[in-house]
């Protein structure tokens, strides 16, 4: 078959806040023909959407040919004059919720003088014509439900009748009939050869609908499936999926760490049918029932998005729970800390080390003034005992070994794990309240992390746990969350779909759960 | 031809412009700038030396004007320093000018340094005459002693309470930059109160219909240094400065004396971590601003109640004293000590800016030096804080 697109050596590296190097796209080679529909797999952060997205902004490096010819698409305007039409993910994004599907649709044409009438009987036309249903151009794109919204995108990439289309996430809100209906829809558009790419986490929806598979794990590809590798899967979808999943999330070896035996001890943080709202008032969190113990390393697993980011925030931070209870348990007994202030809440023994690296960390400031955010409270009246922050943090700085030629030196020059370990110091190093146990709230702590300091927060997290502490680790890192947690909750679409101690869960049951799928033989089954 | 072929040359042509434009600068402009943040501080020379550099080609630009008017800006220049701080009138006046210039600066510096932006000084800075004024004729039978204080702490009340409502919006509403509209709009019902005043209730009865007050009477005047008409707020300016900079400010290895210093330092480097940790922006905004408007409330007093040439409640009380406070705080480097020598500075350019009118240029010119001197300020502060880098375009 005829070659439609290729993309030799792609490179696109991203820069995180707090100066995370992210190598979302590192030597992709992808190859797409004419007539096939090829599923692009992988984990959150594999690098899917970024690889479609060198089609639209130009990449670090590498190249992209089309049909033969090598081409430099800078902008969605080169890829959609290409013959390249592009459903995106984030919906939020791509339609402009105030305008009709029309109008939408209207940013796609070429020109100056467009009478909306034109693009309205266009949208009529190709709504009939790809059989999406019940869509009115007319209509605000606002007043349309997940699943409409969703396949007016689908139409914004069809109707330019592009030789190349690309689905990014494309069931994730349609229901199984409407899924059926877009996988018919594919199926006649292969026949008229065009070349196909979707994106997906859906295991199963990708042996259905493709003929061939690329896998990408942390920005590289793992492995392409040709045809016959994936008509052997769709034979046997269970052993396929399974397949999958294992490429998907990979096998590496588990870190050697050492660890205690468990001796859970009483719950110190719990929470009872908590439900939180998202920014956009869209509850993301439904009825969390979970309870940290001390001495025990409580992992919640699941893919980002999930309402993993918002159930911490609720506990930790100023999100608002919407219902449900947040308590604290000491030896004074029950405390209800639902929505207390981020302050008191810290003060009861609770420390955090946020994901997102801005939230942890003053670049601007000095090493000593970093370190000090979680202790200068404590000095009483309006003044800070000077003498009290400059042996602390010289103390910290010494004991994890914090490589910085002065405490006075800018953060922002401090390497990526050295700026780490400053906040994991600061934030372990934390005394609780007369009677309190300790919890530490760890949000993917070794993200972006080089192998040294990646090593040094997980021996760190293991020693607060021996030491009595609760801690509560939230990864979308399988290897992590399995080597360092004694208790395994999965969350999928904002509810704890599952519950594993660390001798059940495997990596594949729980990555097979974080995709949503509870399934009880999954977890027994010790295959391979 | 119908429409839309017409539709579709003009996309043509527009394509056909746009290339041209894109060769055009290609070869013309073959540079890319980046930026980048800087991984270290300026030592204090080097940030003495930008800032320098910055008020030199202030001074630069304004002098292009007068060199329109065929004035030798040089020699204009000279002259306005002479002036200023050579003679025994232009240094009084520059020390008149100096007390409430600092006081609004000192004040503006506290919020600017958690990034929160009170540009509407000049509207605290009425309210606070406006109370101090009211307070003058509703208690004069008090003596000195009593009412110069009490008239302080009304005018610091009043101008805290007008700028309250900033650190409210900086911090609740969701549009980035309501702080600079709503310090800035308050300005006009400040102003339109004291129109109000003047030209209304307390118009003075024996003033030919001047929009003025009556003087206020002799007990509430702030006494002058001997043979000098510089009153004696200077010291209480000076002073807070120094109390600002001794606990909010100045830092001994790396920590500064009170928590609001550190809190301040956070909030205006990174809100979002600050609150993280626990720290309440509402309430270090809330501080910083009242300060800031109560410092310029104070600025009010002094003025009226210190400055010979008024001594009563006017119209044209602050003569835009607000706004030069903000190019006097950023030429400062936002540090009390810097901002003494700025204030002292612009002092000196407002005593000196009789040679202006001398030379025949109208006093307003002297405005002209807080816009352009700001300017270059804050676009130099950016390169305090950034790099720019140079080099060959890629795709050449």
């Amino acid at each position: 078959m005829e070659t439609a697109l290729e993309m030799r050596e792609v490179c696109k590296t991203f820069y995180g806040e707090g100066e995370v190097e992210i190598r979302a796209n590192d030597h992709v080679n992808f190859t797409l023909k004419k007539g096939e529909i090829h599923a692009l797999l992988g984990e959150n952060g594999a690098g899917k959407s970024t690889l479609v997205m060198n089609l639209c902004r130009r990449p670090d490096s590498g190249s992209v040919i089309i049909e033969g010819k090598e081409l430099e698409l800078k902008t969605p305007r080169d890829a959609l004059e290409h013959g390249i039409g592009i459903a995106h993910q984030d919906l939020s994004r791509t339609l402009i919720e105030r305008h009709t599907v029309a109008e939408n649709v209207l940013s796609l044409t070429k020109g100056f003088l467009l009478s909306i009438d034109t693009v309205e009987e266009a949208v009529r036309e190709a709504v009939q014509k790809f059989d999406l249903g019940d869509i009115d151009p007319k209509m605000k794109v606002w007043k349309l439900s997940g699943g409409e919204k969703q396949r007016v995108e689908i139409l914004k990439a069809l109707i330019t009748d592009p030789g190349i289309i690309i689905l990014d996430e494309p069931t994730s809100m349609l229901t199984p009939p409407e899924v059926d209906d877009l996988f018919a829809l594919l199926e006649s558009l292969k026949a008229e050869g065009k070349a196909i790419v979707i994106i997906t986490h859906h295991l199963e929806e990708a042996i259905q609908i493709s003929d061939r598979i690329t896998v990408l794990r942390r920005g590289q590809v793992v492995d392409t499936l040709d045809e016959g590798r994936v008509q052997k899967l769709k034979s046997n979808p269970q052993q396929g999926v399974r397949e999958l999943a294992r490429l998907m999330v990979g096998k590496e070896t588990l870190y050697d760490l050492k660890r205690q035996e468990l001796k859970p001890g009483q719950i110190v943080l719990e929470t009872q049918d908590l439900c939180v709202e998202n920014d956009m008032g869209i509850q993301v969190v439904t009825n969390v029932n979970l309870g940290a113990r001390a001495g025990e390393i409580l992992g919640i697993a699941g893919i980002a998005g999930n309402g993993q980011r918002e159930l911490l925030e609720s506990i930790v931070h100023f999100r608002v729970a919407r219902t449900g209870k947040i308590l604290w348990h000491s030896d004074a007994g029950e405390l209800n800390i639902t929505n207390m202030s981020v302050g008191a809440i810290r003060d009861l023994g609770v420390s955090y080390i946020p994901e997102n690296r801005r939230k942890a960390m003053v670049l601007d400031l000095t090493v000593r003034e970093n370190l000090m955010m979680s202790y200068y409270s404590d000095s009483k009246g309006l003044l800070i005992d000077r003498d009290a922050m400059i042996q602390l943090t010289d103390e910290l700085i010494e004991q994890f070994s914090v490589d910085t030629p002065s405490p006075l030196a800018p953060m922002r020059s401090m390497s990526g794990g050295n700026k780490q370990k400053i906040v994991v110091a600061r934030e372990i190093s934390r005394k609780p309240a007369q009677g309190s146990r300790r919890l530490l709230i760890a949000e993917n702590p070794t993200f972006g992390l080089d192998v040294a300091t990646t090593q040094f927060v997980r021996e760190e997290l293991l020693k607060q746990r021996d030491s009595g502490a609760a801690v509560l680790l939230v990864s979308s890192d399988l290897t992590e969350i399995l080597t360092l947690c004694d208790r395994i909750s999965v969350i999928y679409n904002g509810e704890i779909i599952g519950t594993l101690t660390s001798e059940e869960a495997t990596r594949e049951s729980v990555g097979l759960m974080m995709g949503g799928f509870v399934s009880d033989s999954i977890g027994s089954e010790e295959g391979n | 031809m119908n429409l839309e072929s017409f539709g579709t040359s003009l996309t043509r042509l527009k394509t056909m412009v746009e290339r041209g434009f894109g060769y055009l600068k290609r070869k013309l402009w073959p540079f890319e700038i980046t930026f980048r943040k800087r991984s270290s501080k300026l030592t204090f020379e080097q940030s003495i030396r930008t800032r320098i550099l910055a008020l030199l080609l202030g001074l630069a630009v304004v002098a292009v004007i007068f060199l329109a008017y065929g004035i030798n800006p040089l020699v204009l220049y000279l002259d306005i320093f002479r002036v200023a701080f050579f003679t025994r009138y232009g240094i009084i006046e520059t020390l008149s000018r100096f007390i409430p210039l600092l006081l609004v600066a000192i004040g503006l510096a506290i919020p600017f340094r958690a990034k929160i932006d009170n540009i509407g000084a000049e509207g605290q800075l009425i309210v606070g005459a406006i109370a101090a004024t009211g307070v003058a004729f509703s208690l004069q039978h008090l003596p000195s002693g009593i009412l110069i204080p009490i008239m302080f702490l009304a005018g610091f009340a009043a101008g805290a309470l007008w700028a309250l409502p900033i650190a409210i919006f900086r911090v609740k509403s969701q549009f980035k930059g309501s702080d600079v509209v709503i310090s800035f709009l308050l300005f006009f019902p400040a102003l339109y109160l004291v129109e109000y005043l003047v030209t209304g209730p307390w118009q003075d009865p024996a003033g030919w219909g001047f929009p003025q007050s009556p003087l206020i009477p002799e007990s509430a005047r702030i006494p002058l240094f001997p043979t000098t008409r510089v009153h004696l707020t200077i010291i209480l300016a000076v002073g807070l400065t120094l109390l600002i900079h001794q606990y909010l400010v100045r830092t001994k290895d790396g920590i500064t004396e009170t928590k609001l210093g550190y809190e301040i330092n956070v909030m205006g480097e990174n809100p979002e971590a600050g609150e993280a940790m626990g720290m309440s922006f509402l309430k270090v905004a809330i501080i910083t601003v009242l300060l800031s408007g109560g410092l310029a409330g104070l600025a009010g007093v002094s003025e009226v109640a210190g400055n010979p040439n008024l001594y009563r409640l006017r119209m044209e009380i602050s003569t835009g004293l607000g706004f030069t406070g903000i190019a006097v705080a950023w030429l400062g480097g936002l540090n009390p000590i810097g901002v003494i020598v700025s204030s002292l500075f612009f002092a000196g350019l407002l005593a000196g800016g009789v040679e202006i009118q001398s030379a025949g240029l109208p006093f307003g010119v002297v405005n002209l030096f807080n816009g352009a001197i700001l300017f270059f300020v804050l676009v130099t502060e950016f390169f305090l804080r950034h790099t720019a880098e140079w080099r060959l375009r890629r795709d050449n």
